[in-house]
């Protein structure tokens, strides 16, 4: 029996062994990194009941809250002007070295309403937008979108987006709206992708 | 001959055994559990919007009613990443948690808080979680979920929510009766100081300890945006200047006024959603961005847990370099986990609020809450 012959086939065999282990290894490992790896989008859903007033009428709008979704009533020939906040809430589970969020990553941004009187028609207008650093306070905006007095009408703003940015710094932003007509603001939701995978 | 095969298998399987030991050794960062979404306890508003006789000065909510009033705290379902394998099915938000609480502070030697959970699912249903009291009076933590250690301690939503927790969420948001203020101890305001929920990662399990230690190593600060329309300015009397909020942020109106009638503008920072394990944070480099610099008068703190007062608060400063109109915090703030963040700043006549900036980091990851 050839002496190395036998090492060989021993040294061949511990290869394989090491060659499984280790890919075991870097399987289970690169399992794990799959669910490490945020690639996903981030669905913001934002607690419509946080709209408030805004303008100068701000202190007489008159809001109540049921359960989630946010009334606002609007008294006859008068104007409400309502914001609703998008809170970017980072994730600190990974690297996020700069910005919660990378505003060219904003895949859509939708608020549902409902009015709350009968007739239909027009009951108002909302708008996305986004005052950033210019650096002196510059202002994106969505476009202006008509919102109808039937059950739950969905306003949307998609890509490509007017305001689409990327500075560093962002200060006041959200929807805004101005409403003729009493209304229930029932939820409010951005998607944005995830800065790292775009 | 016999014994060498014996001693390379030993050394094998003693090979094999190491490996294994050391994955199994590895850090387990690559699991995640589940979010933690905290709020600060200002954040709960009154279902109607006019209503008085409760003040948010100190990031807290304080009741000064003569009555038990209703509250509603909203949870923005932010900061939670998908997992890949969700990716493009977007049905991965649900009401699945492993930890639900609020803080409060019960002052009222005879009145409790009565508190539960509301979701508002996707297909316009809602459903409620049992309710649950405060005992006695003081700081207390009311749990609503709780997935003890070990098993132990289990705390299930309980009320229609347990079975349709797994239905797709919209909104999530706790609903309290607060107790009135106790006659007999004007002083002492009960307040709700902050509320916060463990959300379940993906369609993943969802049995794990909530104070599970999971933070990443690559868990780092992340930067936090104040949009000016998240702030609230408190009770507007006529006797103050008056702050309105337009679409560049909140302006004090007013031209003139003695320095002590300043509005004060409350903002409660949205802070990082947490990777499965609620652990203290450090503000740092926050910058709030006013018109009129020189006449900024703005700090940053939190509620404390015990007293429901303002506490630890860091002031802003100019010190030159960024925007023009950037003030700068002048130090690190550290803030414990059973409280949140909150920016405080007072508007001179004509002053203009932009908007603020911070970074917030993971400290203490391993270390028990």
């Amino acid at each position: 029996m050839n002496p190395f012959k036998h090492e060989r086939a021993r040294v061949k065999t511990r290869l394989s062994i090491f060659a499984f282990i280790f890919s075991s290894i870097f399987t289970a490992q690169s399992q794990a990194d799959g669910e490490h790896t945020f690639n996903g989008d981030n669905i913001i859903n934002v607690p419509d009941n946080l709209c408030r007033g805004a303008g100068e009428n701000s202190l007489n709008v008159s809001k109540v809250i049921s359960g989630n979704p946010a009334k606002f009533f609007v008294a006859d020939n008068q104007v409400v002007r309502v914001q609703c906040p998008l809170p970017m809430r980072a994730a600190n589970g990974y690297q996020r070295s700069h910005n919660a969020y990378n505003l060219n990553n904003i895949k859509e941004i939708s608020i549902v309403t409902q009015g709350l009187e009968s007739g239909s028609g027009i009951i108002g207008i909302c708008e996305a937008f986004f005052s950033y650093a210019l650096p002196y306070v510059g202002l994106a905006q969505g476009g202006r979108r008509v919102v109808s007095n039937r059950q739950l009408h969905t306003t949307t703003w998609s890509e490509p987006f007017t305001f689409a940015t990327n500075k560093t710094r962002i200060f006041n932003y959200g929807v805004e709206c101005e409403f003729h007509s009493d209304v229930e603001v029932m939820s409010l939701q951005m998607i944005i992708g995830d800065e790292e995978h775009h | 001959m016999k014994r060498h095969k014996q001693c390379s298998v030993h050394k094998l399987l003693g090979l094999i055994c190491f490996l294994l030991g050391s994955v199994s050794a590895a850090p387990s960062f690559a699991v995640h559990g589940a979010w933690f979404l905290s709020e600060a306890g200002m954040n709960c508003n009154t279902l109607i919007a006019a209503e008085t006789g409760y003040e948010k000065f100190d990031g807290a909510t304080k009741i000064t009613t003569s009555y038990p009033t209703r509250f509603v705290c909203p949870i923005a379902l932010a900061g939670r990443q998908t997992p890949s394998e969700d990716y493009h099915s977007r049905t991965h938000l649900s009401a699945r948690s492993r930890y639900a609480a609020i803080n409060v502070i019960d002052n009222h030697a005879l009145q409790d808080f009565h508190c539960q959970a509301i979701a508002k699912f996707k297909d316009g249903s809602e459903s409620f979680s049992a309710q649950v009291s405060s005992q006695g009076t003081g700081p207390q933590t009311l749990i609503l979920r709780l997935n003890g250690l070990n098993g132990s301690q289990n705390k299930e939503w309980g009320g229609d929510l347990q079975n349709n927790q797994h239905k797709e969420l919209e909104a999530l948001s706790y609903f309290c009766v607060a107790p009135a203020q106790d006659e007999n101890n004007w002083f002492a305001s009960s307040a709700i100081i902050q509320y916060s929920v463990a959300l379940c990662y993906g369609s993943g399990q969802c049995t794990g300890p909530f104070n599970e230690a999971r933070d990443g190593s690559d868990a780092r600060e992340a930067t936090v945006s104040v949009s000016a329309n998240e702030c609230y300015v408190p009770h507007q009397l006529s006797s103050v200047g008056r702050a309105q909020l337009h679409i560049y942020g909140w302006k004090n109106i007013e031209q003139n006024g003695s320095n002590l009638s300043w509005p004060s503008v409350l903002c409660p920072i949205s802070v990082p959603a947490q990777d499965s394990y609620p652990h203290r944070m450090l503000l740092s480099q926050g910058v709030v961005t006013l018109s009129d610099p020189q006449q900024a008068r703005c700090v940053v703190g939190y509620p404390g847990a015990q007293t429901g007062s303002f506490s630890d608060g860091v002031a802003f400063e100019q010190q030159g370099g960024g925007l023009p109109g950037d003030v700068f915090m002048n130090s690190v703030l550290s803030v414990p986990i059973d409280s949140s963040p909150v920016l405080k700043c007072d508007l001179a006549p004509g002053q203009n609020f932009y908007g603020a900036q911070f970074n917030i980091s993971r400290t203490e990851t391993n270390q028990a809450p």
